[in-house]
């Protein structure tokens, strides 16, 4: 059952990563979501701190594959912001959609600023500046509106399971029931 | 703070940022892909070339129905351009030739440079006559009978009748051609007259007439113009084929092998006299 939770978030970042890398997302002003960053974040609101980290780690790597950074760098982001949603949201916020929207927009607002510097800004081109407006805000933008439909997702794939692990340990203890399921006298 | 640092909170965050720190200094210190990315790249290459068969399939499938009005338009636009680009063609392969013949005359005009040349194209011949046909230049261009016509292979014949856009070429398949010419294959350099021969002509073949019967000429010599104020020198006019005595016994004549297929010429040279 745990495994089946961790399971199933590598395989939806899997398919993230694929749908983010070819054609079928519209282009909106010529850019396209990044979905394994919200999806990251909203799963980590869900889980502990440690397992939060873990999933920033993955998701950073499958982040990575098909960018032109170095490999490790958005892996090392997402385990800070992933640590951080988890206990922003477990200890200061409420878990709501406004909250959802402005923290995946603050995180990957940041994440892209980064980006930005480092590959641009400090090599010193001309009209720097353009490129942060015309494809990296449309990007930040459109990645901020998938954020809700991706926290409706993590939220089943963690809260469920998670639920049903409690549940299932309830039911069994209650019932006296086994690991095999077979009940058993005390 | 020390609870933290016990915690396995910590310990897991360090290994984390350890080993990310670790992989991010091996790429950047050996420029080499590492073995997570390799082995995701190679797992999501055939899903993605799935997903995007699938999709170009499916927007395939919805383009028949809601872009056909668009299909019409584009393609009337892609006839018309290849109408257009057909006529470019056509232009472009009469430019080509038109260039073919511009540099033949200049390779002629190079090698006789004393005679001014005038191009000139095949515009029909008589069925029945192997030995003339009629050019399309003239009086009005400076051609006068007698003047040589040839092209880059070698000597076609001469203008006999002028009028004044069109020629009459006799071939040096005619009977009533008569060109000096010098074999300068051979060791004494043989000279002769080059003509028509009512047997051989019709084969498409010329003589070379009034050897000495001492001649020197072999099968293979190449036969060229002798020079004179109405002919230039050194035109190729084709190599022996065969030699053989004449009736009288007194000289002999080589049958020769025109360079030149006079049968199927297209576009000539016309060197016109010096006047």
């Amino acid at each position: 059952m745990l495994y089946k939770k961790w399971i199933l978030l590598v395989v939806f970042s899997f398919l993230f990563l694929i749908l983010q890398s070819t054609e079928i997302l519209a282009l909106v002003f010529n850019a396209k979501p990044t979905l394994i960053f919200p999806f990251a974040i909203c799963c980590a609101i869900f889980l502990k701190k440690e397992e939060a980290s873990i999933l920033g780690v993955i998701c950073g790597f499958f982040l990575d594959c098909f960018s032109n950074l170095i490999f490790g760098f958005s892996s090392f982001i997402l385990l800070i912001f992933c640590y951080l949603a988890s206990v922003i949201c477990k200890k200061y916020v409420n878990v709501c959609l406004i909250n959802i929207l402005v923290l995946n927009f603050i995180f990957f607002f940041f994440y892209c600023f980064l980006i930005f510097i480092f590959k641009y800004l400090i090599s010193d081109f001309e009209c720097v500046w353009a490129i942060w407006l015309h494809n990296f805000l449309p990007s930040i933008i459109y990645t901020t509106i998938t954020a809700p439909i991706l926290f409706i997702l993590s939220e089943k794939i963690c809260f469920n399971t998670k639920h049903r692990e409690k549940n299932s340990k309830k039911y069994s203890k209650a019932n006296n029931i086994n690991r095999k399921g077979k009940a058993y006298e005390q | 703070m020390q609870n933290f640092l016990k915690s396995k909170l910590f310990k897991i965050l360090f290994a984390c940022t350890a080993s990310l720190f670790g992989i991010m200094a091996f790429e950047i210190s050996t420029n080499k892909p590492i073995f997570i990315k390799t082995i995701i790249t190679a797992a999501a290459k055939p899903c993605t070339n799935a997903i995007i068969s699938a999709h170009y399939s499916v927007l395939n499938f919805f383009n028949s129905f809601f872009r056909n009005g668009i299909y019409k338009e584009e393609n009337e636009i892609l006839k018309q351009e290849v109408a257009t680009l057909r006529k470019k063609v056509v232009e472009y392969n009469n430019i080509k030739s038109e260039n073919v013949q511009l540099k033949q005359a200049l390779h002629i005009k190079n090698s006789n440079k004393n005679f001014n040349v005038e191009i000139a194209s095949f515009v029909g011949r008589s069925p029945n006559n192997f030995a003339n046909f009629t050019i399309d230049s003239g009086s009005g261009k400076g051609i006068s009978a007698g003047d040589v016509v040839l092209t880059k292979n070698g000597l076609v014949g001469t203008i006999t009748n002028v009028s004044n856009n069109q020629s009459t070429v006799t071939t040096i398949l005619g009977l009533d051609v008569q060109i000096p010419a010098i074999d300068s294959d051979s060791e004494n350099d043989e000279k002769g007259v080059v003509c028509g021969h009512a047997e051989f002509s019709k084969q498409g073949f010329c003589i070379i007439d009034h050897l000495n019967r001492s001649h020197s000429c072999k099968v293979g010599d190449i036969i060229s113009t002798f020079g004179n104020s109405n002919y230039p020198e050194n035109i190729v006019i084709g190599k022996i084929r065969e030699i053989r005595n004449n009736k009288n016994g007194m000289s002999c004549f080589a049958i020769i092998e025109p360079a030149e297929n006079v049968m199927c010429v297209k576009d000539v040279v016309v060197i016109k006299r010096r006047k």
